[in-house]
């Protein structure tokens, strides 16, 4: 309102007396001075925001502090600090991130979304870590939704969310140089440049990453060597008061060495460890406006892609002989097995039986095909096995947010989304998905310090039919930022692509002569593969999951802690191991209960403290969903702000009772102690930072297998950082 | 005897009007007229005796309303008091030897870190932006934060230099941001990129004044009419009895304006202004 106070109050004080005169006496007197301060108001969706104490679910919220505290290398490592979030590199150089973790390489019961953009993977459902492109200092903040939300994500937003949110490059400036090294090989680098102007500010960031992984016991050594590359954008462009637009974009390689094929084992000796080479990028658009502090539209695209493969060299073992010397082990690729082995009715017991025989028997086909392939005169039958898939997902989505006075809140969109996978390992071709799917959420205030919650989410899909994912929950404000919830949620995980569409078809490169140039003649085939091929059913059920918990979020001081208490059921899993070997369809079941507490303290300006605890019993039909499910879980984290220049930190990570079901000599315990010491100045524009990290390994356990373990307790690194 | 006689009643006459309102202070107001009528009302009903006069020659005093208005002021050679003086103005003139004094158009900073406080008791490290004209300010506050227990850590701006890019590394570092009063800072070019960091970054706003809550900060301390006028009866009721005037410094009233749909999403609820006002002290 603009007052013309020399008028008004002139003309209308005489007239109105002095009741009005109350009115202007509260009036600021700066409008006395001016009539317009100039200052526009700000359009922000701070009004659609929802405070924390009022959120229908148990959310964590990682900030920059505790990422830049929690000393974590990489940033799968900074979810630890969850409660009740299960996080282990459990194979090799691959790490598994699941809140309340059952399979031990679970990485595909939970969403992972970065600005919005999911990198959960359709082909063969997972979330790899390795492949989604960003640091830890590349990130402003991690929000967690602990329990099933489908009801906002939709399908596969089954334990949990991570919702992972990258600095905006309006709040950064300059550009920053880090160089990292220490012990276990670790070699990383790290660049970023930020650019401003008047409308426009651009991020652009290129790291690498890398270290030779675990050291192994005395029974095995995994090979899991890992160099990680790549770069990402993110650009964003201010319309005008209240449109921007964004555009994120990256690209990726990485190399990791990966433990032998268990399937492929036995097939002969391995050459050279086996590596996985993966590519990966993504364009990523978002568009936003506020119509006003009560209504927002966003709308975003986003095509991603990963290309990967893992190469297998090996020489194959002749049959007959046991010896990885001569072309023998050539029979293992020929037409005549790979009909002994369909005879057999896939089951391979039976059908090396079988081949034994025919191996014994004159004038049989098999025979005749291997003495063929010992008269060819050929060396050694080595070969390179590619296990290969490419996946990419293209999805578009418009979300719509409205406030309707203090009493509603809507939440409303559509999403359409096409995942495809292609492999010529895993399902001899192309495949396709396209879901479409509408979700809503209505947040009602029947009175002021209650909100009740609905939330649903349609989906349709080609493989999967029709889902809808229901959420109800009742938040009551007891006092500002003092919350209790009670909150009840389905999911569901649908079967991916390689699980509903699952054709082997291993076949070998780099093949020697004469089989490279005339495999016809020599294995019976023109497109020779691997005797054994398996095909999926095809009619996998989506797993599910309810959930019911009651949560209480709070603030004492300077203290905000929150306390959760769940039971989950999760039905119809898909425990079984799905290989070239065994397709083994099972509907298992596992129920979670426990209770999980977080808070955070800062008695004092310059320590901030936070604490994280979860325990939990787990019971299962199948003990490999008890894998991943440690009893006792936590972490505990200290920042102190020694000076203006100096900090230090340390945090405490433990999970106990991994991997117990079966055999107690596998019960191992997670302990870690991180401790780090910095330094940052300031000259000018400048700035200059060292880092001295450790990481000490209390607990003579591996991590949740016994193979997974190092042979120096401290894992250190010292880091230099330069900005200009 | 006739002759003395007569000259008294002459007297009488003239001391007529003193002798039959012994107090009643003659004041004029330097204000646009609609102000000034407002004043008028609120202080006639403040103070009995008093005044007012269409000119500054026939008052005891003049209230004068602004910069411009207090520099005026200098030439009626009349005490005066200044009312929403920027302190340089005031310090400046008071500095150089007038009867004079002025109510500075800023609140005490420290009060607006009392309300930051009270607003966010668990948020301790307290970023503010300043100028080098600034660093009494900052200097001022720091003691008042130390012994409160909170961590001030402060950002220079030199000129030249985009607030945006100074705040996008800083406000990390800090639980809320204290506006101070300084136009170079916080002014219609600035509004929208700082706003749009607080909310991005989570990171609360106080200050520098009402205006600018409205555009988008959680609350600030501003001078109503209200608070002007009081502090003028109070420095007229001193100068009434004893001739003098104190020297020119912070209103002691003061009120809240708070963005009520900013503090929800800061994870304040709904936060009352009259009840910050009695806490801090900032009414009669």
């Amino acid at each position: 309102m603009r007052y013309h106070w020399f008028l008004m109050a002139a003309v209308l004080l005489p007239i109105t007396g002095l009741a009005d005169t109350e009115q202007w006496r509260a009036m600021p007197a700066s409008r006395m001075l001016e009539s317009d301060s100039g200052l526009p108001v700000v359009l922000t969706p701070a009004r659609l925001r929802q405070a924390h104490a009022e959120v229908p679910a148990s959310v964590t919220v990682i900030d920059r502090e505790m990422i830049q505290a929690s000393g974590a290398r990489e940033l799968y490592e900074v979810l630890r600090l969850v409660p009740g979030m299960n996080v282990a590199k459990t194979d090799g150089n691959v790490p598994a991130v699941a809140y309340h973790g059952t399979h031990a390489r679970d990485i595909r019961r939970m969403l992972v979304l970065i600005d919005g953009r999911s990198v959960y993977l359709p082909g063969l459902a997972r979330v790899l870590w390795n492949n989604i492109g960003l640091t830890p200092e590349d990130v402003e903040r991690i929000e967690v939704t602990r329990g099933p939300n489908s009801a906002a994500y939709g399908a596969n937003a089954f334990s949990g969310v991570i919702n992972i949110i990258t600095r905006d490059p309006r709040d950064e400036a300059g550009s920053r140089a880090t160089w990292r090294q220490g012990n276990n090989g670790i070699q990383d680098a790290r660049l970023h440049s930020v650019m401003h102007s008047e409308r426009v500010a651009v991020r652009v960031t290129a790291a690498r990453l890398s270290d030779d992984g675990f050291d192994g016991d005395n029974y095995r050594e995994p090979a899991d060597h890992k160099q990680l590359d790549f770069a990402n954008l993110r650009a964003v462009f201010e319309q005008d008061a209240a449109t921007h637009m964004e555009l994120l974009a990256g690209v990726g390689k990485s190399r990791l060495d990966r433990p032998e094929e268990r399937a492929l084992s036995d097939l002969g000796e391995t050459t050279r460890i086996p590596q996985e080479v993966s590519d990966q990028g993504y364009v990523h658009l978002r568009w936003q406006r506020l119509f006003s502090e009560d209504h927002q539209l966003k709308v975003q695209a986003y095509s991603r892609w990963q290309g990967t493969e893992i190469r297998h060299h090996l020489c194959a073992m002749d049959p007959v002989t046991e010896s990885t010397e001569g072309p023998g082990g050539a029979l293992f690729f020929s037409r005549e097995l790979r009909d002994i082995f369909e005879d057999s009715d896939r089951d391979i017991d039976v059908a090396m039986g079988n081949a034994v025989a025919a191996l014994g028997t004159p004038d049989s086909p098999l025979l005749q095909r291997y003495m063929s392939i010992m008269g060819s005169g050929a060396d050694d039958f080595c070969l390179m096995l590619p296990l290969d898939i490419d996946e990419r997902s293209y999805d578009l989505e418009v979300e719509d947010t409205l406030h309707v006075g203090n009493w509603l809140r809507v939440v409303t969109g559509v999403n359409l989304r096409r995942d495809e996978a292609s492999s010529r390992a895993y399902t001899r071709g192309e495949h396709t998905n396209t879901a479409r799917r509408i979700f809503s959420a209505l947040e009602i205030r029947p009175a002021r310090r209650l909100s009740l919650h609905l939330g649903g989410f349609w989906e349709k899909d080609d493989i999967n039919g029709r889902f809808f994912s229901p959420r109800s929950a009742a938040v009551l404000q007891i006092a500002p930022g003092h919350g209790l919830r009670l909150v009840y949620s389905e999911a569901i995980r649908s079967p991916d692509i390689y699980e509903q569409s699952a054709d082997f078809a291993f076949r070998p490169r780099q093949l020697a002569e004469p089989f490279a140039s005339d495999p016809g003649a020599l294995l019976g085939w023109e497109k020779p593969e691997l005797y054994v091929t398996r095909e999926s059913p095809g009619d996998l059920q989506a797993e599910r999951i309810r959930s019911r918990e009651i949560g209480y979020v709070g603030r004492v001081s300077a203290l905000d802690f929150d306390v959760r208490v769940y039971e989950e059921n999760l039905r119809n899993l898909q425990s079984g191991s799905l290989s070239p070997a065994r397709f083994d369809i099972t509907s298992d079941w596992v129920d979670t209960r426990g209770w999980e507490l977080q808070a955070s303290w800062r008695p004092h300006p310059r320590h901030f403290l936070w604490v994280s605890y979860g325990q939990r019993q787990n019971d299962t039909s199948n003990f490999i969903e008890d894998r991943l499910a440690p009893r006792k879980s936590g972490s505990a984290l200290w920042a102190f702000n020694v000076s203006r220049d100096w900090y230090f930190s340390s945090a405490w990570y433990f999970a106990r009772h991994y991997n117990r079901a079966r055999a107690r000599a596998s019960d191992t315990t997670y302990e870690r102690l991180m401790t780090q010491l910095g330094w940052r100045h300031r000259f000018g524009r400048y700035m200059a930072g060292i880092q001295l990290l450790n990481e000490h390994q209390l607990s003579g356990d591996g991590e949740v297998y016994p193979y997974n373990d190092y042979d120096d307790t401290n894992r250190w690194w010292l880091q230099a950082t330069l900005g200009f | 005897m006739k002759g003395y006689h007569t000259l008294f009643c002459i007297m009488l006459l003239l001391a007529g009007p003193a002798l039959s309102a012994p107090d009643a202070l003659r004041v004029s107001l330097a204000m646009q007229e609609g102000g000034a009528a407002l004043f008028e009302e609120i202080l006639q009903a403040e103070l009995s005796s008093i005044e007012f006069v269409k000119t500054p020659r026939q008052s005891d005093i003049v209230i004068a309303l602004g910069d411009a208005a207090f520099r005026d002021a200098l030439t009626y050679q009349r005490p005066f008091i200044g009312l929403m003086i920027s302190r340089e103005v005031a310090l400046d003139i008071y500095e150089e030897g007038c009867a004079c004094t002025a109510i500075f158009s800023d609140v005490d900073p420290v009060l607006q870190l009392r309300l930051l406080a009270r607003l966010f008791p668990s948020h301790q490290r307290v970023g503010v932006l300043a100028t080098s004209e600034d660093q009494w300010q900052v200097n001022y506050l720091s003691y008042w934060a130390r012994d409160a227990g909170l961590s001030l850590e402060s950002r220079v701006i030199k000129p030249g230099d985009r607030v945006a890019r100074q705040l996008a590394g800083f406000m990390g570092s800090v639980d809320v941001l204290l506006a101070l009063p300084n136009k170079t800072i916080y002014n219609p070019d600035t509004a929208r990129s700082v706003l749009l960091a607080s909310y991005r970054q989570n990171k609360p706003i106080v200050g520098p004044d009402e205006r600018f809550v409205e555009a988008g900060s959680v609350a600030s301390l501003y001078l109503s009419i209200d608070d002007l006028a009081l502090s003028a009866v109070d420095i007229l009721t001193i100068f009434g009895k004893s001739r003098r005037l104190p020297p020119p410094g912070y209103a002691e009233y003061f009120s809240v304006s708070v963005n009520n749909r900013v503090a929800r999403a800061f994870g304040l609820g709904s936060v009352d202004p009259i009840t910050l006002q009695q806490a801090l002290g900032g009414q009669r």
